[in-house]
């Protein structure tokens, strides 16, 4: 629009320079076409430029990282005539690792609509968010513009490469030592334990026999095998490099885990010192659970292992499996 | 960018290109051809136009490449083998259109020449030449038409149109030469609509073509408001607007001419009229010539270019603006101690009258009405372009002149792109014969009170060792020269002021001799004293000094610089800058200023005291005609040098004018067909978004009844269900059911436009608004 304004000064210079140096009457009806023109030029521009809105769009809620992701800038027209010149900024960020960028979007005509494609960063995980900051639609002239109303910010997952499922065996490993616990709300079963009577206890579980003869009511515990609790953790800090190494890690590990039909938590340290955790059995759940991951900034640096142990375990035995961008890969612990 | 486009919009983008092809090719044709006063066939131009817009559109349309190019080549054909059969009948074409071109460039640019072609076409008669200027542009207009049609058509640039199409209406306009309206109007329009366009023509044809066909009615109406709104016929260039133009036609005549040099160690070159003696030091000149003067009489003449009133012993001034304004409207005059001489009181006041309109510098003129009057032509080459550069005994009044202005009673200003001056003169007037009458003499009374209160002025630190030299100069006695002041005397001369002037000159050559190396007077010595200590100076000294003589002695004298010019009667002679001089003037009661020799080796004598001698016979006409610079732009006027066709020719462009109505009905026609279209689908709209959904369904079974008896379809069952629903049923349709009954409506009625062919849908969709 710069140029155009400066094209009109300089068309205005020379307009009055003709009335100067032409001393007939056409000079002055083009110095005084030159003023007016610009004004009639909106006038006519108006009808177009009020009935154009943008849409925004992405072309997929998630892709893989690495793969192709477009957000798709339409251009309605609703008064079906042309626009002088439409602009937009599309503004993307990425709110794990913080990269964002900005890219200018310029359009001419769109009397039927018009479609403009961009390719979107997908080279880092996080959740991509993209917006339009600014909307301006100039007039035939491109001397004036207006905005126009920005449409709802899309947003796009990218996820971490789809990696063969990285098995774990010390986090399934420790089912062999099966510590047995009594099955909530009972029930049949081979394993069992004896225990004195305590008001509450259904009468189905009093041992009968025995308790006749030790002459106290004896109740018959139905036990079952504990399964270790499963605890993912990570460092959700470091570069874009160190935290795509990561959540690869994290999402083969995970998905291994979900194969094998064993929930487990994933734990991380979110951007307010507070520890976060998802509790994940399935894909979608690990979906889900990404999704927060990849919303939750990554600072530069942070303490390795913050989010380590500690949490939510109970008294149940926690298998707990830290992921780093290191060599190692994760370090395992137990409690 | 390729477009898939509909039929509709197919046809809007050809019409939008056919009518944006007529008015480009029309406009720039015509523009050409009224500008330049050619006597062609209007009509047969204008049909070929028509021609070319309809069988270019076409071709730029066609979407086979390999057609296209056939196409081009038949015609390139075609060109070739006309102009091969019409040569001779081009080239006179040819050189008709030279003649006109040439002709109207040195018209409009003031010059007599003219182009004959009789010589090379023999004699012709005005019908041949029409006859062979109409077959030229005939071959014009074709390749015009191929040329804007490619660029606007197939390029789709705006821009390249532009520049394409200017350069044709520049050549005229380059000498202020206006082209007919309505062709300059149709190329405006043309420009406009293009540049609303220019954006989006490549990326949105059909959108561009919508808004070409939207605008164009808007366009004419803003052009033709415009010209309603400003009214040509008594249009007059704006003050300023004709200042500025004047004055940079006046940057570029000075730039060419050259840097002004003739005259720079005299004050003259600085532009100012305030001279700074400090600087000046040895003369150099280099020979330019200043100035150059054609006059009625051969003889020796002072130009004067302009006096000086205050000496500051560094430097001669003007006196301020307020004076001279008292000069004009008059001013109080406190009576100084006359005890010895008058029974006024000193200290009384004394109201004095301007002079009103009357200009000192005439008073000489004035005071000799019966004196011959002398036309003396100034054209200022290289001299400093303040100043119009008069002769003495000037007879040209303020009233009736023009290009030149006079300052207080200083000298004659030089307006603005104005650089030869012609003027009248009374070179014979003699202050022996001097008698003013009437209000002039009322005036020169006046203006005689303000001379000896402003002309009269020493500097006080410079008056004792002036008042000695005039001691001096009382003592010294040369036999020559007091003769010389008794033969005045016995003549008659009553100006004590002249023979003083001469015996100050005579006194002051026997003290000092004239050289022009005499270097400039040290910082912080008097330029008077300077010029007494050495010895030696040139005319500023001398004038300088014997100014301030007279003065001390009670004789109003001033400084004056100028040229003097020795002319041949009916000859332009050439002033060189080394002719600029220096003199004195003293002030003459009932009379005025006149110039007094004191520089030695100057011959001194005037008209008045040579030998009577024929002279001319007085030119009747005494107006100052200022003659503009060449470069000056004027406004076109009719000549008799220009062959220009009669005005009844030129007329016969109107009755043609219908013809330019063809492409207004179409754009009309299309953009009623266009609303008409719009009008029936929001018709249609509201009907069937009104609040009754009963009533709407019955509405789009109305309409589907209607396209079916149009198209041979029936409307389909569910909807008639729905409908007889609506209109017998006690019951309320539901929204879903409204909306099951739009999409059906909407796909039979787009299926039924589908199945019409071409022009049977343009009439569906058209005419009668169905779709």
């Amino acid at each position: 629009m710069a140029r155009c304004r400066i094209g009109y000064l300089l068309a205005l210079g020379a307009a009055v320079l003709f009335f100067i140096c032409f001393n007939g009457y056409f000079s002055l009806y083009v110095l005084v076409l030159a003023l007016v023109f610009p004004l009639f030029a909106l006038l006519v521009s108006l009808p177009g430029m009020l009935g154009c809105t943008v849409e925004l769009a992405v072309s997929a809620r998630a892709v893989r990282r690495n793969e192709t992701a477009e957000a798709q800038l339409t251009v309605v027209s609703r008064s079906r005539l042309p626009v002088g010149r439409l602009t937009a900024d599309l503004v993307w960020d990425n709110a794990m690792n913080g990269q964002s960028g900005r890219i200018r979007v310029r359009l001419s005509g769109a009397s039927l609509g018009a479609v403009r494609r961009e390719s979107l960063p997908t080279g880092h995980c996080g959740v991509v968010r993209c917006r339009v900051a600014r909307v301006r639609v100039c007039d035939l002239l491109g001397l004036f513009a207006l905005r126009r109303p920005t449409p709802p910010e899309t947003e796009l997952a990218v996820l971490p490469l789809d990696l063969p499922p990285e098995p774990v065996p010390a986090l399934l490993g420790a089912e062999k030592n099966q510590v047995m616990r009594p099955r909530p709300g009972g029930g049949p079963g081979e394993d069992y334990d004896l225990r004195p009577y305590r008001a509450g206890d259904p009468l189905r579980s009093v041992h009968w026999k025995l308790s006749t003869k030790v002459d106290s009511l004896v109740v018959r515990e139905t036990l079952e095998p504990q399964k270790a609790v499963i605890v993912l953790s990570f460092d959700h800090f470091g570069t874009p490099e160190e935290l795509d190494v990561i959540q690869d890690r994290l999402d083969a590990v995970s998905r291994a885990l979900i194969e094998r039909e064993r929930p487990h938590a994933v734990r991380w340290l979110g951007d307010t010192g507070r520890i976060r955790e998802r509790k994940v059995s399935s894909l979608t759940e690990l979906r889900a659970c990404q999704w927060e991951i990849f919303s939750t900034p990554a600072p530069d640096s942070g303490h390795a292992g913050a989010g380590r142990l500690s949490g939510s375990g109970g008294d149940a035995l926690v298998r707990s499996l830290h992921i780093t961008a290191g060599d190692g890969g994760g370090e395992e612990g137990a409690q | 960018m390729k477009e898939n486009l509909t039929l509709t919009r197919r046809t809007m983008v050809v019409l939008s290109d056919c009518l944006m092809l007529f008015l480009g090719l029309y406009g720039t044709v015509f523009c050409l051809i009224s500008a330049f006063h050619l006597p062609v066939d209007y009509r047969a131009v204008t049909v070929t136009c028509l021609a070319c817009v309809l069988f270019f559109t076409a071709v730029f349309a066609l979407p086979w490449r390999w057609v296209r190019g056939a196409l081009y080549l038949g015609c390139a054909a075609g060109l070739a083998a006309t102009v091969w059969r019409w040569l001779d009948l081009l080239a006179l074409g040819g050189l008709v259109l030279a003649r006109q071109v040439v002709n109207i460039f040195a018209w409009a640019l003031g010059s007599n020449v003219t182009l004959d072609i009789t010589s090379l076409a023999g004699e012709t008669t005005l019908g041949s030449e029409a006859a062979a200027v109409t077959a030229l542009f005939l071959l014009v207009t074709a390749a015009l038409g191929f040329w804007i049609g490619w660029l606007w058509q197939r390029m789709r640039s705006f821009w390249l149109t532009f520049w394409g199409t200017f350069p044709l209406l520049a050549l005229p306009l380059s000498v202020t030469v206006t082209p007919g309206w309505t062709p300059l109007l149709m190329l405006l329009l043309f420009w406009s609509i293009g540049l609303l366009v220019r954006q989006t023509k490549k990326t949105d044809l059909s959108g561009s073509a919508k808004t070409v066909l939207m605008t164009l009615p808007l366009c004419i109406l803003l052009l033709v408001g415009l010209e309603l709104a400003l009214p040509r016929e008594d249009y007059e260039q704006t003050g300023w607007a004709e200042e500025a133009r004047l004055e940079i036609i006046d940057r570029l005549a000075a730039a060419g001419r050259g840097v002004t040099s003739a005259g720079a160690d005299l004050g003259l070159a600085s532009g100012t009229d305030q001279i700074d003696l400090s600087r000046v030091g040895p003369l150099d000149f280099d020979g330019d010539t200043a100035l150059r003067v054609r006059s009625e009489t051969t003889g020796h003449i002072y130009l004067r270019g302009f006096s000086s009133a205050v000496y500051t012993g560094g430097g001669w001034e003007q006196l301020p603006d307020e004076t001279y304004r008292q000069m004009r409207e008059g001013w109080t005059f406190t009576v100084p101690n006359m005890a010895a001489i008058s029974s006024i009181a000193s200290g009384t006041e004394l109201s004095i009258d301007g002079i009103g309109d009357y200009q000192p510098i005439n008073f000489p003129a004035m005071a000799n009405s019966g004196a011959d009057t002398t036309r003396i032509e100034v054209e200022n080459v290289g001299a400093a372009d303040r100043f119009v550069y008069t002769p003495y005994q000037l007879s040209t009044t303020p009233d009736r002149m023009t290009g030149a202005e006079f300052v207080g009673d200083a000298y004659l200003a030089r307006g603005t792109g104005v650089w030869t001056h012609i003027l009248y003169a009374r070179e014979t007037a003699s202050p022996l014969r001097a008698r003013l009458t009437g209000d002039a003499a009322l005036a020169e009374q006046n203006y005689r009170f303000f001379v000896n209160q402003n002309y009269l002025q020493i500097p006080e630190e410079l008056a004792p060792e002036i008042a000695r030299l005039v001691q001096d100069m009382q003592v010294w006695r040369s036999q020559n020269t007091v003769e010389e002041a008794e033969e005045l005397l016995e003549q008659g001369m009553p100006y004590y002021g002249v023979i003083l002037g001469r015996y100050i000159a005579a006194y002051l050559a026997s003290i000092a001799v004239y050289d022009p190396d005499t270097p400039a007077a040290p910082e912080g010595t008097d330029f008077v004293t300077h010029f007494l200590n050495e010895g030696r100076g040139y005319c500023m000294h001398f004038a300088t000094t014997a100014t301030l003589m007279l003065r001390s002695m009670g004789i109003p004298a001033r400084y004056v610089s100028g040229y003097v010019a020795d002319t041949v009667a009916g000859e332009w002679v050439d002033v060189p800058d080394y002719n600029a001089h220096a003199w004195v003037e003293v002030y003459l009661g009932g009379y005025g200023w006149q110039p007094v020799e004191v520089t030695p080796g100057y011959d001194g004598t005037f008209a008045w005291e040579r030998e009577p001698e024929e002279t001319p016979e007085p030119s009747e006409t005494q107006t100052a005609e200022p003659t503009p610079a060449p470069t000056h732009s004027q406004a076109p006027r009719p000549t008799q040098n220009v062959e220009v066709p009669e005005t009844e020719e030129r007329e016969s462009l109107s009755p043609w004018l219908w013809l330019l109505t063809i492409p207004a009905v179409l754009a009309l026609a299309a953009a009623g067909l266009v609303l008409r279209r719009r009008l029936a689908a929001r018709s249609r709209a509201r009907k069937f978004s009104q609040a009754d959904p009963n009533r709407a369904v019955i509405e789009m079974y109305l309409y589907m009844e209607k396209v079916a008896a149009r198209t041979g379809g029936a409307v389909d069952p569910t909807l008639e269900a729905l409908a007889k629903k609506a209109a017998f049923s006690a019951h309320v349709l539901t929204e879903q059911e409204r909306e099951n009954a739009r999409t059906l409506m909407e796909r039979d009625a787009n299926a039924a436009d589908r199945s019409c062919r071409r022009l049977e849908r343009l009439v569906f969709r058209y005419i009668l608004g169905l779709y």
